[in-house]
């Protein structure tokens, strides 16, 4: 009669999906939600070196603002009228903003990276000392800095 | 990582799915979900990942799923583990042919009929209310029923009658079996059964036997299976039966090992440990014998319920399941029981939550009771029977099975192959369901991403174009 200890692991193929095995269905559920990213659009440069011109900055008021007026979408009580004194929650809501922009703004730096094979346009004076224009394109990798406002 | 982080990792990325595509976050992973631990019970955590996914009415499509469509291929599963089985039995012996002892010309093997008949059976008449819910194919004659449980409960009244078994399902008969109640010449004990092969299989050898019988029985039945749930959750053919308390503590003791088997991993080894019980065990097994007896069970909400399902309902739900002739009909059959039953258990709480949360243990309960359904099948006498003769083949005619539990004892490779194989039967059905929910909540939230991402385009453009932020965020509102 077949009723030796019964040594599942010699049964258990490691190379295949095995169903009484948490660890192969838990994988596979977590793979599940792994979706690939796709670059989004970039924005068009010449829009971007007019309409930069006239971004009005970060304000950390603003965003506060913005963020407790809408509040109440999550169900939270606006306004000190039904708090018991100030809303400590919106004044946490305010130190909190201000201390991300503050960061952003004091502390941030922004690296620009320009790939090389930008078109290049260049005028310049010749032997007769006629203008003369070349056409051509970057050849190496170009980097700048900025800082956020 | 952990089994711990990566659950609750899971439930974070439908968390944080649900949050992008239905705005703030509504799922908590608190202890409402019972698998959220290092535990390796997969049933457990993929229903957890179903009702955090869709809630309990899909829930209830696995079970419809599984009984309605699934039953031949976990049926055609466990024959193959009965059959291997059975061959690792035999291989045991030294010669694979039929012993002459066992050929229509011998002696026979005997064995009495509570030796196979672990819960009381035979008992009952199949032609009785209770009967008809436990027995399959119950017509005018008893022995042409092509459930062998019936066939042998006729035979059984037959006193001193040989009848044969295998025509009913395959054409030839393969093993015989008399019954006699009360043998005059004191030789073998009162209601002893005789088998012997049939004559078609004097020359065959054991495994043909074996295989042939395997195949000629029917052991799944989607109003059987149904019956069987809800009986183990409610008790409600049980307590109409009065069984004792004694014997639903043994059906009880069934639970246990099926509950130990199925939260095996596989590098646990099983021993015996696994058929013997703790006093916890034991009296968990006495509650809810006690429970089964009175035709209760215990649902937990703000208050404890004391549930019921009354016999007639059972009665319908198995009149409605058995008269479908096809697939689809028995789904539909299957569902409205389910959701008929659901909805009257629902109707017991003062408040639409707990009414919610009675339905949703309701499936739940279905979900984690199938497998020792199922596993029931095997521990009645058309599956034990066989095992028994074959067992008193190898080891002589004074061998026997004690009881239930010692069956599954010596045959721990059997129950377990096949608790695993029912598990990952059911297993398959849950983890495509929650993939498929998962595909479509992941594709929501892609899609969700992306929108967001072709506004926030505009608006930047916008923007840059001297639009002020407040009529931007206007615009957002209003696409």
């Amino acid at each position: 009669m077949s009723n030796v200890n019964t040594n599942k692991q010699s049964q258990t193929p490691t190379n295949n999906f095995n169903f009484s095995s948490i660890g192969d269905i838990l994988n596979v559920i977590s793979a599940s939600f792994t979706v690939s990213q796709t670059p989004i659009t970039p924005l068009p440069p010449p829009l971007l070196l007019i309409g930069g011109l006239l971004r009005p900055g970060l304000s950390a008021d603003e965003i506060a603002s913005n963020i407790i007026s809408r509040q109440s979408e999550a169900g939270l009580v606006v306004g000190d009228v039904f708090a018991d004194g100030k809303n400590s929650l919106e004044q946490m809501e305010l130190i909190r903003i201000q201390e991300i922009i503050n960061a952003l703004i004091l502390n941030a730096k922004i690296e620009v990276v320009i790939p090389p094979g930008v078109s290049v346009t260049s005028v310049g004076i010749g032997n007769l000392g006629a203008p003369v224009i070349s056409l051509g394109y970057t050849t190496t990798i170009g980097s700048g800095y900025g800082v956020i406002r | 990582m952990g089994v711990l982080d990566q659950k609750q990792q899971i439930f974070g990325n439908i968390a944080a799915a649900r949050a992008l595509t239905e705005g703030l976050p509504t799922l908590s992973t608190n202890s409402s979900f019972p698998s959220i631990n290092n535990g390796g019970d997969a049933i457990t955590f993929l229903t957890d990942l179903i009702k955090a996914l869709v809630g309990f009415q899909e829930l209830q499509q696995t079970i419809e799923t599984i009984i309605s469509t699934n039953l031949a291929e976990i049926e055609r599963e466990i024959k193959i583990a009965l059959k291997a089985q059975l061959k690792s039995v035999v291989s045991c012996g030294v010669n694979p042919s039929l012993p002459s002892w066992i050929k229509s010309s011998g002696t026979g093997i005997k064995f009495t009929v509570n030796q196979i008949d672990f819960k009381n059976l035979m008992f009952v008449n199949p032609t009785s209310e209770a009967g008809q819910l436990l027995y399959n194919n119950v017509g005018q004659n008893l022995l042409n029923s092509t459930d062998f449980n019936t066939f042998l409960y006729q035979t059984i009244q037959n006193n001193g009658l040989t009848q044969g078994w295998g025509h009913q399902t395959s054409g030839s008969d393969i093993l015989t079996f008399t019954y006699v109640a009360n043998d005059v010449s004191a030789t073998d004990p009162n209601n002893t059964i005789t088998a012997k092969a049939s004559p078609n299989y004097d020359n065959k050898t054991l495994t043909d036997l074996n295989n042939d019988y395997i195949d000629s029985v029917e052991l799944l039945n989607p109003s059987n299976l149904l019956t069987n749930l809800i009986d183990t959750i409610f008790g409600s053919i049980s307590s109409t039966l009065n069984k004792s308390l004694t014997q639903l503590g043994k059906e009880a003791q069934i639970a246990t090992v099926v509950n130990k088997l199925t939260t095996t991993t596989s590098t646990d080894v099983i021993d015996s440990s696994y058929f013997t019980f703790t006093s916890d065990e034991i009296s968990a097994q006495q509650a809810s014998a006690l429970q089964i007896k009175n035709g209760q069970s215990l649902i937990t909400t703000n208050a404890p319920i004391q549930a019921s399902v009354p016999f007639s309902s059972v009665q319908a739900m198995n009149t409605s399941v058995n008269s479908a002739t096809n697939s689809l009909e028995t789904r539909n059959a299957v569902s409205s029981s389910l959701s008929s039953i659901g909805n009257s258990l629902g109707s017991l709480a003062s408040n639409p939550t707990d009414a919610n949360n009675i339905k949703l243990n309701f499936i739940q309960s279905l979900i984690d009771n199938i497998t020792k359904c199922i596993v029931d099948t095997i521990l009645s006498p058309k599956v034990v029977g066989i095992f028994l003769i074959n067992f008193k083949i190898i080891n002589g005619q004074s061998a026997t099975f004690s009881d239930a539990i010692d069956f599954m004892n010596q045959n721990k490779n059997l129950i377990y192959n096949v608790i695993k194989g029912i598990g990952a039967s059911i297993i398959k059905i849950l983890l495509k369901f929650a993939l498929g929910e998962i595909g479509t909540l992941v594709s929501a939230a892609i899609a969700k991403k992306a929108l967001e991402q072709a506004n926030l385009y505009v608006a930047q453009l916008l923007t840059l174009v001297g639009v002020p932020s407040s009529i931007i965020n206007l615009i957002n509102q209003l696409v």
